[in-house]
């Protein structure tokens, strides 16, 4: 970080943080949790060193609206966000973006294993 | 100063600075002493006719001429003995005897500083520039160059330009002599939440 280190009062002259690796795969799973609306417990996180940056891969279940609502109407799937890929592919994404904004950390590649689903109701709007 | 306060510390400096060979003169000056006084001893106690205490010197010359008719091998390795002490004695009188040390430059005082002192003053301000852990930090310090090796967290690049600038700036605020240029090396795999 060389805002941190080269000016008189940046963050390196103060002294230094350190995210530790405990707390980084708390916010992936926590980040992880919140795009696929799943319980943030079940969200597994490796991190792994991709040439100075970080690679992320998480497995985690997906939420899904179940296959009885699926064959009587088709339009469910859409309006949950689009298919599993699609999801698992806007998740990184997002997973990306806020790890990275929230660690600072440089992110190289997010892998994203869907190991199970979560099937939810849709909830009638009150 | 005084010319002569200058001289005093230079060679105070040097001094220090160099390993002295005094212990080696010492050892090797006291087995010699030794060795002659036995012989000499030998060659009066032969003179007035008594038994000798160990050899005769006549025996010792006959032993030394007959040397290549014992076995070949006792002699090579007795040869290549004698052959590894004083190439190792060569050596160590014409090598500098540098110690891990250098002088600073100071005006009131002869002022040596550990190479290793050198090297964790570095390390320090390496690992703040480069924003990496100390832990991840490594500075050795030879006679002419510190070579600066950081691990930098994952996903937190650390830039060499500014580790370079401020490891040479501190060099240079040293005033070590001899001068001692830094080389930074920042490791291609990074640790993950160092």
């Amino acid at each position: 970080m060389s805002i941190a280190s080269t000016t008189e009062t940046g963050a390196a002259q103060r002294g230094r943080t350190r995210v530790t690796s405990k707390a980084l795969n708390k916010v992936v799973s926590a980040v992880t949790a919140d795009a696929l609306g799943v319980d943030a417990a079940r969200v597994g996180v490796e991190l792994a060193d991709h040439t100075g940056a970080l690679a992320l891969v998480v497995t985690t279940p997906i939420r899904i609206v179940s296959l009885d609502r699926v064959s009587t109407d088709n339009s469910v799937v859409a309006r949950s966000g689009g298919t599993i890929l699609d999801r698992a592919g806007q998740a990184q994404t997002t997973i990306r973006d806020r790890v990275s904004a929230l660690t600072g950390s440089q992110i190289a590649r997010v892998t994203v294993k869907v190991s199970g689903v979560t099937i939810q109701p849709e909830e009638r709007v009150k | 100063m005084s010319s002569d306060n200058k001289a005093l510390y230079a060679r105070i400096s040097r001094r220090e600075t160099h390993s002295p060979r005094s212990l080696l003169a010492i050892v090797l000056a006291v087995v010699l002493i030794i060795v002659f006084a036995w012989v000499g001893t030998e060659v009066v106690i032969a003179l007035l006719g008594l038994p000798a205490l160990l050899v005769a010197p006549s025996d010792m010359f006959v032993s030394a001429l007959g040397v290549a008719e014992q076995p070949a091998a006792i002699v090579a390795a007795a040869g290549i003995v004698a052959a590894v002490i004083g190439l190792v004695l060569i050596i160590l009188s014409l090598s500098p005897g540098r110690r891990a040390r250098h002088v600073i430059d100071t005006e009131r005082a002869a002022t040596v500083v550990d190479n290793e002192v050198i090297a964790s003053a570095l390390a320090r301000h390496a690992s703040y520039a480069g924003n990496v852990d100390p832990d991840n930090t490594t500075v050795s310090v030879s006679h002419r160059r510190a070579v600066v090796d950081l691990t930098p967290t994952s996903g937190i690049p650390a830039n060499r330009d500014d580790v370079a600038e401020a490891v040479t700036a501190q060099l240079d605020a040293y005033g070590l002599r001899p001068t001692v240029r830094a080389r930074v090396q920042i490791a291609e795999k990074a640790k993950v939440g160092a």
